[in-house]
């Protein structure tokens, strides 16, 4: 994979979502955990977006679990992080952390 | 007590969105919706899953949207062919009917004309590519002409509800251009120059 290929913002909360939810990382759960931490409502739609592009980079795999009829029959489809997406995730946080580390203390008003 | 499930929002899911995760998304947007969420909240939630799907696929496929943009510059040599039609005398009798006849098969003329244009243009984007890649499935070009109907319905519609709102408005007029701010100089080329094209695209990237 080249390593040109960065991690957006979105994307690292979903893996983060995903590592925090362990196997029951389905599209629920996970819009749900970004809800709680952004603290705004979170388009669905939006976040498959985002696990199909983290799919297709092999940084997530997902497998379908069964369907239930609380969902129109429709199966879940669970996902897991894979080894490349655990290094990106620490090679980001790493980057994160350094570049934090090298601003002087910010006193934002936020207000 | 169970609520009724919004069908329509469902088959816009199942049938509208691109990428292969409709049935898994449909799946949650109604666990969610059972669990108490609002039907306001499901159709929030697929149109934007709607609107996601679209762009992405506009982004995937830039061979398609290219030739439709293409295709659909070529729409007003396509009314020229037409023109002979409109002042026919099957034409004048369409406008002497009653109203709401006359509006209705004016309209239904107009579209079938602009339908016939983006399904000739889809036949031969599916052709090309099917020649090239050596298959063409019938599924797929039935389905594609089917949505073609829906996407170029909706751009209509759309663009029909922008022209009303915008008739109080003043049209571009060189001499008045000290009265004009930027914003409905803007507003007017888009509906009157640009918009028209717009049902034609996408109803040619909906069949694509």
């Amino acid at each position: 994979m080249s390593d040109r290929s960065y991690l957006g913002e979105f994307e690292l909360m979903i893996l983060l979502a995903i590592i925090h939810l362990g196997e029951e990382a389905y599209g629920v759960p996970i819009s749900r955990e970004l809800e709680k931490h952004r603290g705004k409502d979170v388009a669905i739609g939006s976040v498959y977006a985002a696990l199909e592009r983290l799919e297709a980079k092999d940084l997530v795999i997902s497998a379908l679990g069964d369907p239930t009829p609380e969902r129109g029959g429709k199966a879940k489809r669970y996902f897991q992080i894979t080894k490349e997406g655990l290094r990106k995730v620490h090679e980001t946080r790493r980057v994160l952390t350094r570049l934090w580390q090298a601003i002087p203390d910010l006193k934002l008003d936020l207000q | 007590m169970q609520r009724r499930k919004p069908r329509l929002a469902i088959w816009i899911l199942e049938h509208l969105t691109s990428g292969n995760r409709s049935g898994e998304l449909t799946g949650d947007l109604l666990e969610e919706f059972h669990g108490g969420r609002s039907i306001t909240w499901f159709w929030r939630q697929t149109i934007a899953a709607t609107s996601f799907g679209f762009m992405q696929s506009l982004f995937r496929r830039k061979a398609a949207l290219a030739f439709a943009v293409a295709w659909s510059l070529l729409s007003p040599e396509w009314n020229v062919l037409f023109a002979r039609f409109h002042r026919s005398d099957f034409a004048s009798h369409i406008w002497r009917m009653p109203w709401p006849w006359s509006t209705l098969c004016d309209f239904g003329w107009a579209s079938f004309e602009d339908l016939l244009f983006v399904w000739i243009g889809a036949l031969a984007y599916i052709t090309l590519f099917a020649f090239l890649r050596n298959r063409l499935h019938f599924s797929v070009l039935t389905r594609g002409f089917c949505l073609s109907i829906v996407g170029y319905c909706a751009a209509s519609a759309c663009w029909i509800g922008i022209v009303t709102l915008m008739l109080p408005m003043p049209p571009f007029r060189v001499a008045d251009w000290r009265t004009l701010t930027w914003w409905s100089t803007i507003a007017n080329l888009g509906v009157f120059g640009i918009a028209p094209f717009i049902p034609n695209i996408l109803g040619m990237l909906c069949a694509l």
